[in-house]
């Protein structure tokens, strides 16, 4: 009896203690967990026009005027080109005069129509056009044509006619059918972290070119530091935004920081399937810069980078539906583009929609 | 008996401890793993540096604007854990509070580091910083290595 009772308080006591023991462990269990989700900025749209581009040019015939030019006189037929470039002359010519371009990105035209081989600049649309590079492309159309610089000659006279000479002829560029909010930024801190300089390039582009309202926005639904996997599902997010045309995108690269990620091209590859059958028709891709500052520094990301992209960039090209566009921005990115060697400066995010616009401008996307 | 219990009751309180698999004061002499300079890459806004030492986090701004400076009170690599106390800040500092208990992962030189506020219990941590597809999660943060 006597041996029982000292036995019960030690009993109890033991139990106690590890009663108390296990409480006094913490757990690990409760996140602080209060989330939120990031809408992106969506705006309203007006302005988009599109454009079909592209188609081949007709003016390729007109360049006949080709023969003109061989004799090396000057392509009269260049009235300014407003948007357009300057006419090449051909290789026994001169310029033609007619193809200065006013609003013309590149007024390169006029410079190649070396042989006939290509009169960029030529073929432009021609000026009254904000899109002076449409007519730019154009031209390149028709000095293949032309083994003659006649070609060039003639390709000034297309700046003076309407851009349907060109070989992306503006004319067919149907604007204003795509919304600004049916235009989906995603990807990660590239895209996402503020101010987010990209895109607001891109918009200002935009907005001079009329494609978009003064007040328009494109959605942006991109998440900082997310490998691919979660990019992926950015999409999804997208869609509950509304309908989506369009896309510019990147992804893969936080998954490079630590290895050069086997499966971004399939999870890209399946990705692009899911958009096509959810009524995206272009998607541009852009392939990231050289990492680091300088460019190029950071050297475990730029190898494992230069190890993906060139496996990302065939599923790109390779996708017909939607068409996917591969914009690569090493060549534009330089120093002073970036600080801390991964997201743009003012400097680096100009580069970047500039060289994004002009893609989207070369084949009619969005505008 | 008595002794013979006694003793029982302090082997059952030492594995009872030792069975919290947190314990800090074990693991404090070994030196922080996260030592380091780290470059903030989301998911929320606010372009910053992290700079840890064996007993400090500076968080700084890219900026320049804000800055904050945290005593590393205890951390263990084993268990991923770290707490920290404020020490001084400057503007509108990240992250607000006046102290924190920390959990980590580490792959590769990608840093997600979950907060929690106090010194009470630790969070778990999600790779991504993200949950449920794509929805950010508050108070955590993804460094990479500089």
């Amino acid at each position: 009896m006597e041996s029982q009772r000292s036995r019960l308080p030690t009993t109890h006591l033991v139990l106690g203690l590890l009663i108390g023991g296990l409480f006094a462990c913490t757990s690990n269990d409760g996140p602080g967990t209060s989330t939120t989700t990031k809408t992106g900025g969506v705006v309203t749209h007006t302005g988009g026009v599109t454009d079909s581009g592209g188609s081949p040019n007709t003016g390729g015939k007109s360049a006949t005027g080709g023969e003109m030019a061989t004799g090396g006189n000057k392509a009269t037929g260049g009235a300014p080109a407003t948007g357009g470039v300057s006419v090449p002359a051909d290789t026994g010519g001169s310029k033609a005069t007619g193809g200065s371009s006013t609003g013309g990105i590149s007024a390169t035209g006029g410079a190649m129509a070396t042989g006939g081989a290509m009169a960029t600049g030529g073929a432009g649309k021609g000026g009254s056009s904000p899109d002076a590079a449409i007519g730019g492309t154009g031209g390149i159309a028709m000095g293949t044509g032309g083994i003659t610089m006649g070609t060039g000659g003639k390709a000034s006279d297309g700046g003076v006619v309407p851009v349907g000479t060109g070989g992306t002829p503006s004319g067919t560029c149907q604007k204003g059918t795509v919304k600004a909010k049916e235009v989906l930024i995603m990807g990660e801190s590239f895209y996402a972290m503020a101010p987010q300089y990209n895109q607001k390039r891109i918009e200002e582009n935009a907005k001079k070119a009329g494609a978009i309202g003064a007040n328009d926005s494109y959605r942006n639904v991109a998440i900082s530091g997310q490998p691919m996997s979660v990019v992926v599902g950015e999409f999804d997010t997208g869609l509950q935004g509304g309908a989506v045309k369009v896309v510019i995108m990147d992804g893969g690269g936080i998954d490079c920081m630590s290895n050069s990620c086997d499966s971004c091209p399939g999870a890209f590859k399946t990705l692009l399937a899911k958009m096509a059958t959810n009524g995206v028709q272009e998607v541009i891709y852009t392939r990231y810069p050289e990492p680091g500052n300088p460019p190029g520094s950071n050297a475990t990301l730029k190898k494992n980078l230069d190890i993906l992209m060139p496996k990302m960039q065939p599923v790109c090209e390779a996708s017909t539906s939607p068409r996917c566009h591969w914009v690569d921005l090493r060549p534009v990115w330089v120093n002073g583009d970036t600080t801390d060697g991964l997201h743009p400066t003012q400097s680096g995010g100009d580069h970047v929609g500039d060289a994004i616009w002009a893609e989207m401008v070369k084949d009619c996307i969005a505008q | 008996m008595l002794i013979r219990s006694l003793a029982m009751v302090m082997t059952l309180m030492t594995m009872t401890l030792l069975g919290c698999g947190g314990s800090s004061t074990t693991s404090t002499s070994d030196p922080f793993e996260l030592q380091g300079s780290w470059l903030y890459l989301g998911p929320w806004d606010g372009e910053h540096t992290l700079k840890i030492t064996d007993g400090s986090m500076v968080f700084t701004a890219l900026a320049g604007e804000w800055s904050s400076n945290w005593t590393i009170q205890n951390h263990d690599n084993g268990v991923h854990h770290f707490q920290l106390v404020f020490k001084s800040g400057t503007g509108t500092y990240s992250p607000s509070g006046s102290n924190f208990s920390g959990t980590y992962d580490l792959n590769s030189g990608m840093l997600a580091m979950q907060l929690a506020d106090g010194l009470g219990s630790y969070p778990s941590v999600q790779p991504t910083c993200t949950e449920n597809g794509s929805t950010r999660i508050r108070n955590c943060g993804l460094y990479m290595k500089q």
